[in-house]
């Protein structure tokens, strides 16, 4: 009886679920198996043709390079920040909410705004960076183009770290939060300092934490499109083509009208399953005993 | 009101309103999905053009969804889930690889007059048709040429030039007042306009899409090709800033609104997109791409990027879809056009707006019109994005030499044809 009342009542979000997630992303992969552009044409079935031709796509190899340069110089950056500001605004300064609030300011504003933002800030001649360097003397430095083909993606890369930085320190100090003060206080009194507080403490306290906000990230970059993209203006260089906006081009048109609809749905299924490795690979990598408090 | 009355006031309002409802014999509602935002200067024109066509056709009404630029694509997902669409428009090359190569626009061959194209400037019916079919009826007028400052041309003492050397003068001319005359976008598109003109002004009209349409690939090795990658290549420092190579678009364009450079290869939509920088009296002049010296093509060849209107080859009104697309066309339409959208006309004698001049001259005059960014990516698309837009600007902005950008093109060409 307990038993067939729980499958009543997961049932109707059981086939939702089936019918809005799964169906869909079999779907996909069944037309990632076909050459068709989306017109409404008789797909032609080019079996694993699409796959063969990614693998051998040096356009689609870029895009992983690139990914792979996000995921992880960003994912370094990124949680090297979180953590910082993590201890700084442990550290007991004044201010804690206030900090927070401006860390985490990026996030609510529209990407396509920050992306403008960060242009500005690099526009030869014009831009902030150019102006600042400018009126502390340094000519050299204020004559670097940071958007030329050579330095756009590292470029886009500062301000990607910039934007994501708050999202990941937000979920680390509310994990943070919780770790009892006492255990704070009785280290202080043994006379650590804030960086032995943060390794010894509140590390392995929230590793939990630390090891979900690592999932999402490896989530958000491996399916990252929109910074870059807008960063790039109206067609963006291949130095900052992810597979996202390779998947997009190929698929969507672009300024140029591909429409290789099976094509980028193949782009899409390599995705999900870098996606499913690299979750699988963190979370083996970061498994530890739950520490209980 | 009494008891018994009310059945009766019942049934008249009933009436009425059921006569109200009821479609009207002959009257037919056309669905237009549009490429732009409803508050754009060339929406306001549209709807003002529907509202003429309907007042003059009062059974033709007009039910508009204004996609913006992605309307094609957007249309692709509508038309597979059955939405019933009369009318779309798009940029011409777009179309051409999409709905018309899909054969979801309706030929126009037969339903419109056999001079229905005399009407236009030279070229503009035939430029989008797929082997002498007509599908496309191009209803703004777009062309590529160089714009710029007339004031500060005057004050460099430079004059427009007609040939590549009079053009090199000219940069160097404008460098005494401390200024440069061009300025690029790092964009792989638009920096694409200086190889495919100089390759056009070289070999002829479309010489970049014949080139690459030579399967082997070794027609990238005719030293025209290398001679036009090093002409491009030649212009910065001496006509481009260096710092050019780091404008993000707009910033490279904006500079000519600010006065920092003379002028810009571009669309003729670039004054208009300016204007609220450079402001609605800047001194803008245009003058076409130059001759190169001992080239096949001509000054007065244009590269164009007209924006078209199509029927749905599944509209339920082609009769009446049609004859809205032959008004569109017509001179009371095209003039709103140009008074309300502020663009260039398609039609043969209907003046373009004051600032836009000289390209209309340009149009006028033209000897012949070819593809925006040498007319690749028209039929090609995949290898135009993934190959020759981002190889072309690797070579433009100097990051690789102009005879590695030639073998590189001579081998994907090859590459491409051998995989079909």
């Amino acid at each position: 009886m307990r038993r067939r009342m729980v499958f009543t009542f997961l049932a109707p979000a059981v086939l939702l679920y089936l019918f809005f997630v799964m169906a869909p992303a079999f779907a996909s992969f069944y037309l990632s198996l076909f050459q068709t552009s989306g017109f409404g044409e008789t797909p032609r079935w080019v079996g694993f043709g699409n796959y063969a031709k990614l693998l051998a796509d040096p356009i689609f190899w870029l895009s992983i390079k690139n990914m792979a340069l996000i995921l992880v110089v960003g994912g370094v950056a990124i949680f090297a920040l979180a953590f910082l500001f993590t201890i700084l605004i442990n550290s007991g300064i004044w201010g804690k909410k206030l900090f927070r609030a401006l860390i985490f300011m990026p996030n609510v504003i529209a990407v396509v705004a920050l992306s403008t933002f960060w242009s500005f800030i690099y526009m030869p001649r014009y831009g902030m960076l150019s102006n600042l360097f400018k009126s502390l003397g340094f000519e050299q430095a204020a004559a670097i183009s940071w958007t030329t083909p050579d330095n756009i993606f590292w470029s886009m890369l500062v301000g990607l770290v910039w934007i994501s930085t708050g999202f990941f320190t937000i979920l680390i100090l509310a994990g943070a939060d919780k770790i009892p003060t006492d255990m704070y206080e009785a280290a202080r009194i043994e006379g650590a300092g804030p960086i032995q507080m943060f390794r010894l403490i509140t590390v392995p306290m929230i590793w939990d934490v630390i090891a979900i906000t690592m999932v999402l990230w490896v989530i958000e970059a491996i399916k990252m499109m929109e910074f870059p993209f807008a960063f790039g203006g109206p067609t963006p260089s291949q130095d900052l083509l992810t597979p996202s906006i390779y998947l997009f081009i190929m698929g969507f048109g672009f300024r140029q009208p591909v429409y290789e609809l099976g094509y980028a749905t193949a782009i899409g299924v390599c995705m999900f399953l870098f996606t499913i490795l690299a979750v699988l690979v963190l979370t083996w990598a970061t498994r530890r005993e739950r520490v209980e408090f | 009101m009494t008891r018994s009355s009310r059945p009766l006031l019942s049934s008249m309002l009933a009436g009425c309103a059921l006569a109200v409802m009821a479609p009207q014999a002959g009257a037919s509602e056309l669905v237009f999905w549009s490429m732009w935002n409803e508050p754009e200067p060339q929406a306001v024109a549209l709807r003002a053009i529907m509202d003429a066509y309907t007042a003059k056709n009062p059974d033709t009404t007009f039910s508009v969804v204004w996609n913006g630029r992605g309307n094609q694509t957007k249309l692709r997902a509508a038309l597979q889930a059955g939405t019933k669409v009369d009318l779309m428009d798009q940029d011409g090359d777009q179309l051409i690889g999409g709905l018309q190569k899909q054969g979801l626009a309706l030929q126009l061959d037969g339903l419109v007059d056999a001079d229905f194209g005399a009407a236009l400037l030279p070229g503009v019916f035939d430029i989008y048709a797929s082997e002498g079919k007509h599908y496309q009826v191009p209803y703004v007028y777009n062309s590529v040429n160089f714009w710029y400052n007339t004031e500060m041309m005057a004050e460099a003492g430079g004059q427009e030039p007609a040939t590549w050397d009079e053009l090199l003068a000219l940069c160097d001319a404008v460098r005494k007042i401390d200024k440069y005359a061009l300025v690029v976008d790092n964009d792989d598109t638009y920096a694409l306009y200086y190889f495919s003109y100089l390759l056009e002004r070289k070999l002829g009209v479309n010489a970049l899409v014949t080139t690459f349409e030579d399967k082997t690939g070794e027609s990238w090795r005719k030293p025209e090709v290398l001679e036009a990658a090093q002409m491009a290549q030649s212009l910065w420092g001496r006509c481009i800033p260096d710092d050019a190579r780091g404008f993000q678009y707009p910033a490279g364009q904006q500079t000519v609104a600010l006065g920092d450079s003379m002028g810009n290869l571009n669309g003729s939509w670039l004054p208009a997109e300016l204007s609220s920088s450079a402001g609605e009296d800047f001194p803008w002049g245009a003058f076409n791409f130059p001759a190169v010296e001992g080239g096949a093509g001509q000054q007065a060849d244009l590269q164009v990027a007209l924006l078209s209107m199509i029927a749905l080859e599944s509209s339920e009104h082609k009769d009446e879809a049609v004859d809205f697309l032959t008004f569109l066309v017509s001179e009371e339409a095209q003039k709103i056009i140009v008074e309300q959208g502020s663009v260039g006309s398609t039609r043969a004698g209907v003046p373009w707006p004051a600032m836009l001049d000289e390209a209309y001259q340009a149009a006028t005059n033209a000897t012949a019109i070819s593809n925006i960014y040498g007319g690749v990516g028209v039929n090609y698309p995949d290898f135009y994005t993934t190959v020759l837009a981002p190889q072309q600007n690797k070579m433009f902005m100097g990051e690789i030499e102009a005879q590695a950008f030639v073998d590189t093109m001579a081998a994907e060409t090859k590459k491409y044809w051998d995989a079909q």
